[in-house]
């Protein structure tokens, strides 16, 4: 892996981001309003122990950071590769790895803004809970590195629209059923077993952990490192510079 | 042109299917270093899937294909080869400067993006959005992509497609100089001026086949006819089974796949007499490659 070539393809991927970025707008405000909306709203069942806020702040960093990781760039990889521009990139001495980390590269400082104002909103909200930044840092940059090269793979391997549909699919599934928004407590026991070992579940419980929430089941840390591993690897290995190749 | 030196790329047998179809079908050729080799044929005859396996974006179904004795992949990989692609997919957000300037980060020597500026003529556009660009700059913009770094083989799909007279002009010089160079260089068109003005050797294909390799010279030499006009027109099928020749129409003319000789004149009088047809406009003159390309596809109808 060459820095040089990775710096320059991050460069002018965060330049273009900057320049058109309605639609992370859109994927990195979502988490935000969901933040405001069910702090002041009491619909969900976050327990009698903690205010909703201090619930839903580590659930919504998680949501953050699943939604820019994956969802976000899933859709607009694919699009990238549905109209050409990573074949064109596969014509020039950049690898799949640079490509892989120049884009994680990028999201992670989309993401690093993104928690720095949710924490903001937070307190503004009230959340008045701890923070130990060594675990949480370490959580996030695992969660970002699992969940962005899952979004790698998928619009690596899929044609644009298809990426688009999956990634949203998969983000609505995970949304309820990982604890995001509802606590993995409150899951029914299988479906909260599930929800552990998905990147989702273990980052949830970290982040929680690390906000002087309850502790986070042993194998947690296992789980996330696995994913933060296996998927940029498979991503890197296995996507496709352009449909049919 | 000097004689072309080393083989650059080694295409072998190769056969691309996708499903039933086969787009390429035990295709065979080279190219060397210090050549300009086109690639020819129909829409759908082949070219674009046969380029497209050259850069390793297509993995063939069966043959092989060598890059500096590599794998496609591995000689790209390593800035030896630049490519222009037919659909460039640049980033339309992007200006065409950035857009160059990456691509020169990318590779580890050549010329500067502003060179390249300059080469191409793109001065004028160097802080336009590509999704501004007319077709003819996306065009000179992709092939001042394939020119980054210090490729030893180009491969160009269609270069001067849609590009006005003076890109035109700039990216046939270029690609003359860098032939020059010892630039080995492999491209596809439908415009037979370039042909002309640069192969020195065509590869034409026709419905996945590779039906001829060598000189435009030996290509149009290989293809004797004559050609005439009938009054009324008559059916090119039923005169090829009376001449046990290939023929075919071109338009107004009737088109008879043979060498010109007093017994094949001979022949198609008598027929046109026996039918009650008029004969007129007799030639044997020295005909194009556009028709040569042309009569490659002739109905089966149409042959003895």
């Amino acid at each position: 892996m060459k820095l040089s070539r990775l710096l320059a393809y991050a460069r002018f991927d965060l330049r273009l981001l900057a320049r058109n970025g309605e639609s992370l707008l859109l994927v990195a405000g979502l988490p935000l309003l969901f933040l405001v909306f069910f702090s002041s709203v009491d619909v969900l069942p976050t327990g009698s122990a903690n205010s909703a806020v201090n619930v839903l702040v580590p659930g919504i960093m998680t949501l953050a950071i699943f939604s820019t990781g994956f969802v976000n760039l899933a859709i607009s990889t694919g699009f990238d590769r549905q109209y050409g521009a990573l074949k064109r990139l596969g014509a020039s001495p950049l690898r799949r790895s640079e490509l892989v980390a120049a884009k994680m590269s990028v999201v992670g400082l989309v993401v690093v803004v993104q928690v720095l104002v949710l924490f903001a909103v937070g307190r503004l909200l009230g959340w008045d809970g701890p923070l130990a930044l060594g675990p949480f840092a370490g959580a996030a940059f695992l969660g970002l590195a699992a969940f962005s090269g899952a979004g790698l793979l998928l619009a690596g391997r899929l044609p644009g629209l298809l990426a688009l549909a999956a990634a949203n699919a998969i983000y609505v599934v995970l949304l309820l059923v990982s604890g995001l928004l509802i606590p993995l407590e409150e899951l029914p026991g299988p479906l909260a077993t599930i929800a552990k070992i998905l990147p989702t579940g273990a980052l949830v419980q970290l982040l929680t952990e690390s906000t002087g929430g309850p502790s986070a089941s042993g194998s947690a840390w296992a789980v996330l490192a696995t994913w933060a591993v296996v998927m940029p690897a498979a991503a890197a290995r296995l996507m496709r510079w352009a449909p049919n190749s | 042109m000097s004689a072309p030196g080393p083989i650059l790329a080694m295409v072998e047998d190769l056969t691309i299917a996708y499903g039933d179809t086969i787009a390429v079908n035990a295709a065979t050729f080279t190219v060397s270093a210090g050549e300009v080799v086109a690639l020819l044929g129909a829409n759908g005859a082949g070219k674009t899937s046969t380029l497209e396996a050259i850069e390793g974006y297509r993995t063939p179904t069966s043959g092989s294909i060598t890059v500096f004795g590599q794998s496609p992949r591995d000689a790209i990989g390593k800035g030896r080869v630049g490519v222009q692609l037919q659909s460039d997919g640049l980033a339309p957000g992007a200006r065409t400067h950035e857009v160059l300037d990456l691509f020169v980060r990318l590779h580890p020597a050549g010329p500067s993006a502003a060179e390249l500026i300059d080469l191409l003529g793109l001065s004028k556009i160097r802080g336009t959005a590509v999704r501004r660009l007319s077709g003819g700059e996306h065009r000179r913009l992709a092939v001042a992509l394939a020119l980054v770094g210090t490729p030893e083989l180009l491969l160009l799909d269609e270069p001067t497609a849609g590009v006005d007279a003076d890109g035109r002009s700039r990216i046939v010089d270029v690609i003359r100089s860098r032939r020059d160079d010892g630039v080995g260089v492999l491209l596809t068109t439908h415009e037979m001026d370039l042909v002309h003005d640069i192969a020195d050797r065509v590869i034409v294909m026709d419905r996945g086949q590779v039906i001829h390799s060598g000189s435009l010279d030996d290509l149009v030499a290989s293809k004797p006819r004559v050609r005439f006009t009938t009054e009324p027109a008559i059916d090119p099928a039923d005169l090829a089974t009376a001449l046990g020749q290939r023929v075919h129409r071109d338009g107004s003319l009737i088109v008879v796949e043979a060498a010109r000789t007093n017994e094949l004149i001979g022949q198609i009088l008598s027929f046109c007499d026996t039918h009650g047809v008029a004969v007129g406009n007799i030639d044997d003159g020295s005909r194009d490659i556009d028709q040569i390309l042309r009569g490659q596809r002739v109905e089966d109808s149409e042959r003895p």
